[in-house]
């Protein structure tokens, strides 16, 4: 089973993705901030990460970065869940290394799409 | 015959003329003195012995006798018989019938160039005596030379300025004989003072007629101190003409003098110059406008001050003498690059006016913003030698836009904060009924189903009025980033009716394209284009139910391309074009308000087609269809 890592620190948004990726067949870890992400990604090595960008202390696009300075983990995708705009958000991508990105409010069938065809 | 044997031994010379001039008797002494004997003298006019330039003074001297007046050591010129002229001293004294009427004058010539032979006979006491009276005459004789030699000085000098001063037009000529209060006016003079040679009576006082009154002082000044001194500096005063006309005159004067230094003509010159003068008050007045409006200074090229008006003062906190003399330099605020100034003394050096805002810094420290017109002066070999700065105080102005900036900055940090606030819960809301609907979480009776996607569509459309209203935003705050590059407008518009293919089919109505062959890349943001087309397209499928929506593109000359999408919907009355592209104005059809809009698409249409400095426009026919159209330049015009 496919491992996914919500990095989120918004309980009800936490609350209906997970949902939806476990009825898709993944298995789900979450995690409430940025610092406990990182670890989790060393500990667990999901095979994608869906990271919220606006989270107090440790952002996401921080987060972001160091997964992908880190040679161990920075293979693994991360789609970053973002409230910005289109247009600053492909720049935003290539600045922080994500691999994709999903914007607020996401559309749910768009964001299953851009997960599978990373994961399967 | 005693009295004239008297006459005969007398050492000078002895004269008898009638009232007209005519010898009546010659002495012995005039006859070695002028070298004319008695015989040849006597019946002639006494004119005989007068050079030909002095003719005119024998005449005045005849009229004066004639008036029962004595002249006495009268220097003059005499000529002798052989053409030699002599320096003499005469006296004349009228001669009466018993009547006591003056008949004729005598005169006594008393030759100055033999005395100095003779005195040396004389005995000691005599000797003291007479050498006094004789060294008087000789002084006197010799002053006359002086006299002689400057008035031809002057007379050399009066003909090459009065040459010149002929030449010039509006120029007249005055000579005023002090002795005989005679004032003499050329033509152009009596021209000046429009007057006319038979009207003008030659008297001083005639023309101070003609000053203006609150000039006459100036005037009479200005005379009284051409006698006194051989004050050249002129002055200039008004006279008011006989049409009442005022005209601005300067004069100028040099007086001429005799021996004994007092003067006796005053020659000069009176200029029109109420052109230059009404020019000059022109410019003072312009000047004055311009220093009650305005900061006015004015340097060299180097930048030093020369001229600071009381309002540069007043706004750099500096006195005229500390600003004077200064560089410019000194109101530097430190806010300005250094390419700034360099472009600034660039263009001013080139000789074109520099416009702009600079912050400059007050002697207190304190900073104030002008706008600045720099007009550089040209010399006449087109080189700047001086700069003059208007400049206005736009502090408070420039307060005020930085105030608004803040304000449209902190509204727009705002907007976004709020907007990206809204799209949290509004995902929670949004996943929530998507795994209810989707049967995800359990199966659903078609109520609850079509409930649930009317919450969905709700739900779509608040999270497009959140996009729209950011993207309003940020174009207003022009913090929208747009990514200019070639791109070809046909193939854009075929991705957009590739994606409309459906819903159009879906609704019953025909979908063409009319693209326009050749058309060049245009340099645009794709994706705001494609957002335009794209809400443009909406539109036309919102409000069209039966028909045709045809898209087409169309070159406009070199410089265009003109992209319309046309529908054959409701269309759009005439009078709600403008409301159009306002914001949240969605006009009305009739009582279907149409769902789903956010009143900012044409909006953002329109900030994105002008930010391309290009064109948006709609023509339409009431019932029968809608055009949109934009138009956007071939060529990059974006500062």
């Amino acid at each position: 089973m496919k491992k996914i890592l919500i990095i989120d620190d918004e309980p009800d948004i936490v609350r209906v993705v997970k949902f939806r990726m476990i009825k898709n067949g993944y298995e789900v870890h979450v995690a409430v901030n940025g610092q406990e992400g990182l670890e989790m990604v060393s500990k667990l090595k999901p095979d994608l990460v869906l990271l919220d960008i606006s989270m107090p202390l440790m952002k996401g696009d921080e987060v972001c970065k160091r997964i992908k300075s880190d040679p161990s983990v920075k293979d693994i995708p991360v789609i970053i869940m973002t409230a910005g705009t289109k247009g600053v958000q492909e720049n935003f991508i290539k600045d922080i290394g994500a691999t994709d990105s999903v914007l607020k409010p996401f559309d749910p069938d768009d964001m299953m799409m851009k997960i599978k065809k990373l994961i399967e | 015959m005693h009295l004239a044997a008297i006459v005969d031994a007398a050492q000078d010379a002895i004269i008898s003329m009638s009232r007209d001039g005519i010898i009546l008797s010659w002495n012995k002494s005039a006859e070695r003195i002028y070298g004319y004997s008695s015989l040849e003298a006597v019946g002639k006019s006494i004119k005989l012995i007068v050079p030909d330039e002095r003719k005119g003074e024998i005449e005045e001297l005849l009229g004066n006798i004639r008036l029962d007046k004595r002249i006495e050591f009268y220097e003059t010129i005499c000529k002798r018989k052989d053409g030699q002229k002599i320096d003499l001293v005469l006296s004349f004294s009228p001669i009466r019938n018993n009547q006591g009427e003056i008949i004729g004058a005598s005169t006594i010539t008393h030759d100055i160039s033999h005395l100095k032979d003779k005195w040396v006979q004389f005995e000691v006491k005599e000797f003291r005596d007479r050498t006094e009276s004789l060294n008087r005459q000789r002084i006197a004789a010799l002053n006359l030379m002086q006299d002689l030699q400057i008035m031809q000085k002057y007379q050399v000098e009066l003909n090459e300025r009065f040459k010149l001063a002929k030449e010039s037009a509006d120029i007249g000529i005055w000579d005023w004989d002090i002795k005989h209060n005679l004032l003499v006016w050329d033509d152009r003079m009596l021209e000046l003072y429009g007057t006319t040679a038979a009207s003008f009576d030659k008297k001083m006082e005639t023309w101070k007629t003609f000053i203006h009154k609150e000039d006459l002082g100036l005037f009479e000044e200005f005379i009284r101190q051409a006698l006194i001194s051989n004050k050249k500096d002129n002055v200039v005063y008004r006279i008011v003409r006989p049409d009442k006309t005022v005209r601005y005159l300067r004069i100028s004067a040099i007086v001429l003098r005799d021996s004994e230094g007092r003067p006796i003509r005053l020659i000069g010159t009176n200029w029109d110059i109420t052109e230059s003068k009404n020019l000059e008050i022109s410019l003072r007045d312009q000047k004055w406008a311009i220093d009650q409006h305005s900061i006015v200074a004015i340097t060299d090229v180097s930048g030093k001050i020369t001229y600071a008006n009381d309002k540069f003062c007043e706004i750099s906190k500096y006195s005229r003498e500390e600003l004077l003399g200064q560089d410019h330099r000194i109101l530097n605020s430190g806010y300005h690059s250094r390419e700034f100034f360099r472009e600034l003394w660039q263009t001013i050096a080139r000789g074109k006016v520099w416009k702009g805002e600079v912050r400059n810094k007050a002697k207190d420290g304190s900073f104030y913003w002008v706008d600045a017109t720099i007009v550089p002066f040209l010399n006449a070999e087109g080189k700047p030698y001086q700069y003059l700065a208007i400049r206005t105080d736009i502090t408070k102005r420039k307060a005020a836009e930085e105030d608004l900036i803040n304000a449209m900055n902190a509204k727009s940090d705002f907007t976004s904060m709020v907007s990206h606030e809204l799209r949290t819960p509004l995902t929670v809301i949004k996943e929530s009924v998507a795994i209810v609907e989707d049967g995800t979480a359990g199966q659903l009776n078609p109520d609850q189903k079509d409930f649930l996607e009317t919450a969905k569509r709700n739900i779509d459309r608040l999270g497009r009025l959140i996009n729209a209203v950011l993207d309003y935003q940020k174009l207003e705050a022009q913090r929208m980033e747009f990514l200019i590059e070639p791109h070809d407008i046909n193939s854009i518009v075929k991705e957009i009716v590739t994606e409309f293919d459906l819903p159009v089919k879906n609704r019953g109505l025909k979908l063409e394209t009319n693209l326009c062959a050749g058309v060049p890349l245009l340099p645009i943001d794709k994706d705001k284009i494609v957002q335009v087309l794209h809400n443009l397209m909406s539109n036309a499928l919102k409000f069209t139910s039966a028909g045709t929506i045809s898209v087409s593109t169309e070159r406009l000359g070199d410089n265009a391309v003109k992209v319309s999408v046309r529908d054959s919907g409701v269309g759009i009355k005439e009078e709600d074009y403008e409301k159009l592209f306002k914001s949240f104005s969605q006009i009305s059809h009739g009582n279907n308000r149409q769902t789903g809009g956010t009143g900012l698409g044409l909006v953002l249409c329109k900030k994105i087609i002008e930010h391309h400095k290009g064109q948006i426009g709609v023509s339409s026919e009431w019932g029968k269809g809608t055009t949109f159209y934009f138009i956007l330049p071939i060529k990059d015009r974006r500062s």
